[in-house]
């Protein structure tokens, strides 16, 4: 496999139930509607702020984030939120259809609720591809910054009761990304995921076994549908960035 | 290796399928002679019971779609006939032998807003709780590659309206990094009383004809279908010897970051990204441009300024049509319908016209091939999508060396 060029990951959060801040959403222009809505909008705050970015809503609002782009990981969170709608058309027929639900049946709405509370302008895209969609969006997210269309892309997912992001840069940063391809496959040595949310721990445990040693570490995860993705991080702690 | 003017692996397309309301699944050229005779097929829903609901009007897929099965079952799974029927018809016509080989190194990219939606009404209206696997959004594009042989990168996005543009696109960047040699791209969706309940609820569907860019348009009319492009590198097209149609030459998405459902109301986000698409291609100009064009008031002003700032020279001398005029809006097949639209104007000469559109508006007002087909030289095309969420995508295609 021909080494790509290095794609830097700076800061990852987690948002969840147990550590979500609401008062990070004090100064969001507009209201939010569902708590993954809220998490994931939390957790991009987050990583913006610790990245050295534009930070947060600030930033948003003095236009840094414009040459941002997002590429969103979301695969069942949505499944509710649609049932949800179509229960009250069944209930009570046309004027049971909610206007202000509608729009976030769609998959992409969450990424649109994040290019809109933080002004990113670039590409926005939303992958919905199983288990594997937040790796998929951190691969195509590398996929932008190392052909030079973005110079950084946050890239995230989403999940029920979750929200995992970290921005893709290419300004050199601690952990970088030295190889990431996909494929459908099966066999040994792949760790086989039945949620999306399980891939946020994945990615989470690498960065910190990279930071703790030093040195690479290859994921191989794959779905029950046969696809796999595999990525090697490598972090740069005691070595010169070039 | 084939390289562009900027150095990247060139891309081109070699393969094309459809399924849309113009021709029932009888396939591309079928399409393309329905789309220049300026066919209308928005009518009176059969599909779906609109009988609630305060408009009726879809541009509904029929023929053998409508008669091969049960209506009941069909309506539960017409999505999947119809992107295996338009991926058949292009990987056929492509002649790559995916599974004799050519699908170690070729990926899929599929663009889709519902996809099974329609099993998820049954099952909501039922009270079961188990969403059957036909449902999922990546159900479509998985099964594709298994019947296939493809092993390469497999993605299904979900960009509103954009996702059949932006799939093309994505793929056109995974075969440029050199992570796939070809990819199957496009997109598709199927008619469901969950979307038409949605869009009603916005007040976005029109009572009438669908009329772009026409002073008295009222709306969308809800379609449905399907549409693939094989694409490739230059260097794999040649290899084996395949028909090019023509070359993948820039592409971008862009974001409006101002509204859920509203487009930016001056265009900025769309014209961001054709500025972009048409710098990745190296043009200051097209030939044509594919509209978005859905006729709602908002979409059709907002893209004719998007079109005016990204062409400030040239924009009142391009042709410029809405397909949706005959079709309807068809989501995340919308996006693949036009671009097949573009490459088939390339390869004929000939644009489609905008059917409908009687009474000029003053704030449209550019070239929207009122009413006829017109035959004109075509090098160049731009097709140019953007939907709920503020999601822009742009596609330039150019005759192919």
């Amino acid at each position: 496999m021909e080494e790509v060029k290095k794609v830097y990951l700076k800061g990852a959060a987690l948002v969840n139930e147990d550590n979500f801040d609401e008062s990070v959403l004090n100064k969001l222009a507009g209201r939010t509607v569902f708590r993954e809505e809220r998490f994931l909008l939390a957790a991009i705050a987050e990583v913006l702020e610790i990245s050295g970015e534009a930070a947060g809503f600030e930033g948003a609002a003095a236009g840094n984030n414009a040459d941002l782009g997002i590429v969103l990981g979301v695969d069942t969170v949505v499944d509710g939120w649609k049932a949800g709608f179509f229960g009250e058309v069944i209930e009570d027929g046309p004027i049971g259809a909610s206007p202000l639900a509608f729009p976030y049946t769609s998959p992409n709405a969450l990424a649109a609720r994040a290019t809109i509370a933080f002004k990113i302008k670039g590409d926005d895209i939303t992958i919905s591809s199983g288990a594997l969609s937040f790796l998929k969006a951190v691969s195509y997210g590398a996929l932008l910054v190392e052909s030079g269309v973005l110079e950084g892309v946050i890239v995230g997912g989403v999940a029920e009761g979750a929200a995992f992001t970290t921005l893709l840069s290419a300004e050199p940063g601690e952990n970088y990304i030295t190889e990431v391809f996909e494929r459908r496959a099966a066999g040994d040595g792949l760790v086989q995921i039945s949620t999306m949310a399980e891939s946020f721990a994945i990615l989470r445990d690498a960065l910190d076994e990279g930071a703790s040693h030093g040195g690479s570490t290859g994921l191989r995860v794959s779905d029950s549908a046969g696809n796999m993705i595999g990525m090697t991080l490598a972090c740069s702690i005691g070595q010169v960035v070039a | 290796m084939d390289l562009d003017k900027n150095n990247q692996r060139q891309v081109v397309v070699t393969g094309l399928g459809i399924v849309s309301p113009l021709e029932s699944g009888h396939g591309v050229d079928a399409f393309w002679k329905a789309a220049l005779a300026g066919r209308n097929t928005v009518a009176p829903a059969g599909i779906i019971d609109t009988e609630p609901y305060v408009t009726h009007a879809v541009a509904e897929i029929k023929g053998s779609f409508a008669s091969e099965a049960g209506k009941d079952r069909l309506y539960e799974r017409r999505w999947q006939a119809f992107i295996e029927h338009a991926f058949a018809e292009a990987v056929a016509d492509s002649g790559v032998a995916l599974k004799a080989g050519d699908g170690q190194r070729a990926g899929i990219v599929l663009g889709t807003v519902l996809a099974g939606v329609a099993a998820g009404e049954k099952l909501w209206r039922s009270g079961g709780t188990e969403l059957p696997v036909g449902y999922r959004l990546s159900s479509g594009a998985t099964q594709l590659a298994k019947d296939y042989g493809i092993k390469g990168p497999v993605l299904t996005i979900s960009n509103a309206c954009a996702s059949g543009t932006d799939a093309i696109g994505m793929a056109a960047r995974y075969i440029v990094a050199g992570r796939a040699d070809l990819m199957i791209a496009g997109g598709g969706d199927a008619l469901s009383e969950f979307a038409f309940s949605g869009f009603s609820s916005l007040g976005a569907l029109t009572k009438d004809l669908v009329r772009p860019f026409d002073k008295d348009r009222s709306g969308l009319a809800l379609g449905e279908g399907a549409a693939f492009l094989v694409i490739e590198s230059k260097t794999s097209a040649k290899a084996r010897g395949a028909c090019i149609y023509a070359e993948v030459a820039g592409y971008s998405s862009a974001a409006d970051a101002n509204h859920m459902t509203g487009p930016d109301r001056d265009g900025r986000g769309l014209a961001s990204a054709i500025g972009k698409a048409l710098k990745e291609a190296g043009l200051a100009r097209v030939d044509y441009i594919s509209a978005h064009g859905t006729g709602t008031p908002f979409n059709d002003q907002m893209e004719t300024l998007a079109i005016k700032t990204a062409f400030p020279d040239s924009a009142f001398d391009i042709p410029v049509s809405s397909i949706k005029s005959m079709i309807g809006h068809s989501f995340g097949a919308a996006g693949a319908i036009e671009a097949v639209t573009c490459i088939k104007a390339m390869e004929t000469s000939s644009v489609p016209p905008t059917v409908n559109l009687e009474t000029d508006d003053p704030a449209c007002d550019l070239d929207y091939v009122k009413g006829q087909a017109r035959e004109v030289s075509v090098d160049s095309v731009l097709s140019l999508s953007a939907g709920f969420g503020g999601q822009n995508a742009a596609l330039v295609f150019t005759r192919a060396d």
